[in-house]
């Protein structure tokens, strides 16, 4: 079989890609929301900043886990070739890296009292 | 260790008769002053990491000259004038000079052979880059003798560096410089990326790829996208210093800030751009000098993907003193140390690898205990400066200095000359000398610890970076005295390798060496066509697992042992799995590059000093040479299959996407994206920092009749270009109707843009809005020039006889272009209506 190259690298790099995505978001909404000065509001008892910074890592830890299932299950599958199991490891391995990298991220949203 | 395959090989013996003379006399490189018009990327890689050396002993000769003056307190042998000028051109010809061309043109030397390929798919484009860099580069360099060097550090912050602070022309020198840089680094990036994903041998698939081709091909992805940000960053400036729009001056909307945005976009992930590589030549290296297998093999591959990916979060690191909101601080201070987590399984991987086997004492080994010590101790430090507050205590201190000396030498020159000694035979046939490189690499190694540990202290004593002397009072003397002694016998270091290299390095055609006994295909017999086969790859470690591997392909046993279609060619294979697809016919020496390459000098460097016919002349020499080595390129098919070996027959022609210039096509796009992308991020950044509403009154958005009217042309130019493509094979003057109609309506579509964005009150001089909306017409202006001329290039092909429904990639290339161009029109017009939803 050929493998199509751009799905097969969102599929190997996914979790991480996720993780930049999920970095670009939430760093931008803190820097234009401490710039246009709105970081000063709430959302579910929580300041705008934290709260949009734990709802979208939430969304990117899930979004990076389910990669890792689909690879991991794909992983166990019997006698699975060559190639296709490295781009599987590799793809388990990033979104296993990724979703640490995203939750290690989201710390300072609980730990950072002042956001501005 | 596994057994091979039992599977008959894909040619058989006895060779035909005259095959390897005819293989051999198609490869002969020019003879004598003519290996100036060698394209062979064996022979331009050569040149460029002889000129990459070059450029390490000029920016050395610098920092000596710095050491001196710093060796005591008070001292006159330079004035400020001129240190300002040796620390910023050091700290330019390191970074950009050395440091990213030389491990692009380890890369260009290496990767052919280390993919069984016969050369790397755009051989001229290689030679190109390398001549626009070395003349460039040397003109840069030589602006030190000429009181005009740049001198304001090598990061060039404005408004230091506006025209305000620094008229005349050093600033412009810079701008000029990196100018030359951006174009080789891109240039080569195509290469690497197109070579590692196209040219691997039948069989090496993405889990067989040598550590260091998956190194090279991070770092290629890398290029396409950390480069923009610095091509636009020194755009943006020379259209402030030149013309007066005012992007980085605060009291006309402008922002210095967003400059150090941009530049740390690229120059964060620049840092790993020069590690990756070096951290991939380590994990070719350490296998062999253990003689066992790479322990974590997929680890090491996942660390190098996370780091590549990491890096771009990392930029504002360098920023953590400007004043910003302590929770993005944190975002990147969170990030800043989790790049440390990749590094960490690489290097606890080439532990466990040479724990795991018997090391040789031998020079590269050397080399490596060097790097592991100094860049695990640059990498702590690293860690340390992640740390805000501690960031803000050593903030353009000393300290800095030595963290960023002990990550750049530590992480990239030990590997470096590791490398030189590690696969000298493969260049020579034979070993440089042990004990004179066992010599150097102890003199590096004291040298260089006594040259910056010290720093460190000096750092935290307070002195600051780039003070061109110091009182006696402030007892940073011993400091700076031991690190002056030090940074001497360093040097006495490098001059020992260069020695070295001098006297025992000879370049050679045909070797047949493999003396560390490596298991991968750099070390198979090689010529100038490379191997006389290309292999068929059935493992990670091939020469370890199929011991008869080198006589095979040096017998001719595996695949293309002959010229199939009488031409240079080599086979290019599907990315993932490495399956044939087609023969790829390359180009053989021309002097056109270097003419181009030298053109293109003349160009920037006349310009640069205002002699516009001189310049003019420059550009017209290049964009001649430019189109007269197009014009030979994209060969009629000949319609035959050619046997390669084992029953495979491959077509000599490929168009759409599965052809190597579709590929290289994209890559130029993405870099060109992520330019515009930057621009877009510059339109936001004012809006964002913007005091009030945006745009400012009495500014206004651009009419949303206009635009909508833009947009809609945009999109019939694309239009008008499909029914082009629908017509090609149906009717000729068709497709040269509807092409001729769609050069009409891009330009209309243009002239439309510009009535809708320009109208607007905001002249570029005036406000940064204005300056950003101009800043995106004239980079939709150059895409539509560029457009314009390829689809009249395509027309005279046609009209040439030279392009038709079969042999097409020529329009398959102006299409992608085209149509890339009409989306980035239609976004810019809509990015310039944003403010209306947040009114």
């Amino acid at each position: 079989m050929e493998y199509r190259f751009t799905s097969t690298t969102l599929l190997m790099m996914g979790g991480l890609l996720i993780w930049g995505a999920d970095f670009l978001i939430v760093y931008t909404f803190a820097a234009v929301a401490c710039a246009r000065q709105f970081a000063d509001l709430e959302l579910a008892g929580l300041g705008i900043i934290p709260a949009v910074t734990v709802a979208v890592s939430a969304l990117a830890l899930v979004a990076a886990a389910l990669i890792g299932r689909s690879a991991l299950r794909r992983l166990q599958a019997r006698n699975p070739e060559q190639p296709r199991r490295f781009i599987d490891f590799l793809a388990l391995a990033v979104s296993v890296l990724a979703i640490i990298a995203i939750a290690w991220n989201a710390l300072p949203a609980l730990l950072i009292e002042e956001a501005c | 260790m596994s057994p091979v395959e039992p599977r008959p090989l894909p040619n058989k013996l006895p060779r035909p008769p005259g095959e390897l003379e005819a293989l051999e006399q198609r490869w002969q490189p020019p003879r004598g002053w003519r290996i100036l018009s060698a394209v062979n990327n064996t022979y331009v890689g050569l040149f460029y990491i002889s000129a990459a050396l070059l450029f390490l002993i000029l920016g050395g000769v610098l920092a000596l000259i710095m050491r001196t003056q710093l060796a005591v307190p008070e001292n006159t042998l330079v004035d400020h004038d001129l240190y300002n000028q040796l620390f910023t051109m050091h700290g330019s010809v390191m970074m950009f000079l050395f440091a990213v061309p030389i491990v692009e043109a380890i890369g260009i030397l290496l990767l052919p052979a280390m993919l069984g390929a016969r050369d790397l798919p755009f051989p001229r484009l290689s030679a190109y880059a390398f001549w626009a860099y070395f003349v460039g580069g040397m003109v840069f360099f030589m602006t030190i003798f000429f009181d005009v060097a740049p001198d304001g550090g090598w990061f060039m912050y404005p408004p230091l560096t506006s025209s305000e602070y620094s008229p005349g022309l050093r600033s412009d020198f810079w701008l000029l410089g990196i100018g030359f840089i951006e174009i080789s680094a891109i240039a080569g990036a195509i290469e690497i990326v197109v070579g590692i994903l196209r040219t691997r041998p039948p069989g090496m698939t993405l889990d067989k790829m040598p550590v260091y081709v998956w190194a090279m091909l991070i770092v290629g992805a890398m290029i396409i996208f950390a480069f923009p940000p610095v091509i636009l960053a020194t755009a943006l400036l020379e259209l402030e210093r030149a013309f007066d729009w005012p992007f980085f001056i605060a009291e006309r909307g402008g922002d210095p800030v967003l400059w150090q945005h941009l530049f740390w976009l690229f120059g964060h992930p620049d840092v790993y751009i020069i590690f990756l590589p070096a951290a991939g030549v380590v994990s070719m290296i350490v296998p062999t000098m253990a003689r066992a297998k790479l322990v974590g093999y997929r680890w090491v591959v996942l660390a190098l993907a996370a780091t590549g990916i990491i890096s771009f979060a990392l930029w504002v690191h360098h920023m953590f003193a400007i004043g910003m909101p302590h929770m993005t601080a944190s975002f990147f201070s969170a990030a800043s140390m989790a790049v440390a987590i990749p590094a960490g399984i690489q290097v606890f991987s080439w532990i466990a690898t040479l724990r795991s086997g018997r090391v040789q004492n031998v020079v590269p080994t050397w080399f490596l205990v060097g790097f592991f010590a100094i860049f695990v101790l640059g990498g702590l430090t690293g860690v340390m400066l992640a740390v805000v507050p501690f960031d803000w205590q050593a903030h353009d201190t000393y300290f800095v200095v030595a963290h960023l000396h002990y990550v750049l030498i530590g992480g990239l020159v030990f590997p470096v000359v590791a490398a030189i000694y590690y696969w000298a035979p493969m260049i020579g046939g034979e070993r440089l000398s042990e004990r004179i490189g066992k010599w150097a690499a102890a003199l590096m190694f004291v040298g260089f610890n006594l040259a910056f540990f010290p720093l460190h202290i000096a750092g935290l004593l307070g002195m600051p970076r780039r003070v061109w002397t110091y009182s006696a009072s402030l007892d940073w003397d011993i400091w700076n005295l031991l690190s002056t002694a030090g940074a001497f016998v360093l040097a006495v270091g490098f001059a020992v390798v260069f020695l070295d290299v001098l006297l025992h390095l000879r370049v050679k055609g045909k070797i047949n060496a493999n003396p560390w006994n490596a298991s991968t295909l750099e070390w198979l017999p090689l010529d100038n066509y490379a191997a006389r086969s290309i292999p068929r790859i059935t493992s990670r470690d091939p020469l370890w697992d199929n011991p008869r591997l080198r006589e095979e392909v040096d017998s001719g046993q595996h695949y293309l042992p002959g010229l199939a279609t009488g031409e240079r060619e080599t086979i290019v294979t599907s990315p993932i799995d490495a399956q044939p697809q087609y023969l790829l016919r390359l180009p053989g020496p021309s002097w056109l590059p270097l003419l181009a390459g030298l053109g293109t000098a003349a160009f920037f460097l006349f310009l640069t000093v205002k002699m516009l016919i001189p310049s003019a002349i420059g550009g017209a020499v290049a964009l001649l040479s430019f189109f007269k080595w197009l014009w030979q390129s994209d060969p009629a098919p000949s319609g035959r299959p050619h046997d390669i070996g084992d029953g495979i027959k491959l077509p000599d022609y490929m168009s759409g996407p599965r052809s190597h210039a579709w590929w290289a096509t994209t890559v130029v796009l993405l870099v060109d994206g992520t330019v515009f992308a930057c621009l877009v991020f510059s339109y936001c950044y004012f809006w964002t920092v913007s005091p009030g509403n945006w745009p400012l009154a009495p500014f206004e958005i651009p009419a949303l009749g206009a635009t909508l009217i833009s947009c809609a042309a945009w999109a019939a130019a694309s239009g008008l270009l499909w029914l082009a493509n629908r017509s090609l094979r149906a009717s000729r003057l068709a497709f040269h109707s509807a092409l001729l109609a769609g050069m009409v309506l891009l330009s209309g579509s243009f002239a439309l843009t510009w009535e809708a964005l320009a109208t607007s009150e905001a002249a570029p001089d005036i406000h940064a809005y204005g300056a950003v909306l101009y800043a995106m017409l004239a980079w939709q202006g150059v895409h539509v020039l560029t457009s314009l001329l390829m689809a009249g290039y395509t027309l005279a092909r046609s009209w040439a006889g030279l392009l038709d429904h079969a042999r097409r990639s020529t329009f398959d290339n102006t299409r992608l272009v085209w149509h890339y161009t009409v989306a980035q029109g239609i976004l810019a017009l809509l990015v310039t209506q944003l403010p209306r939803l947040a009114a």
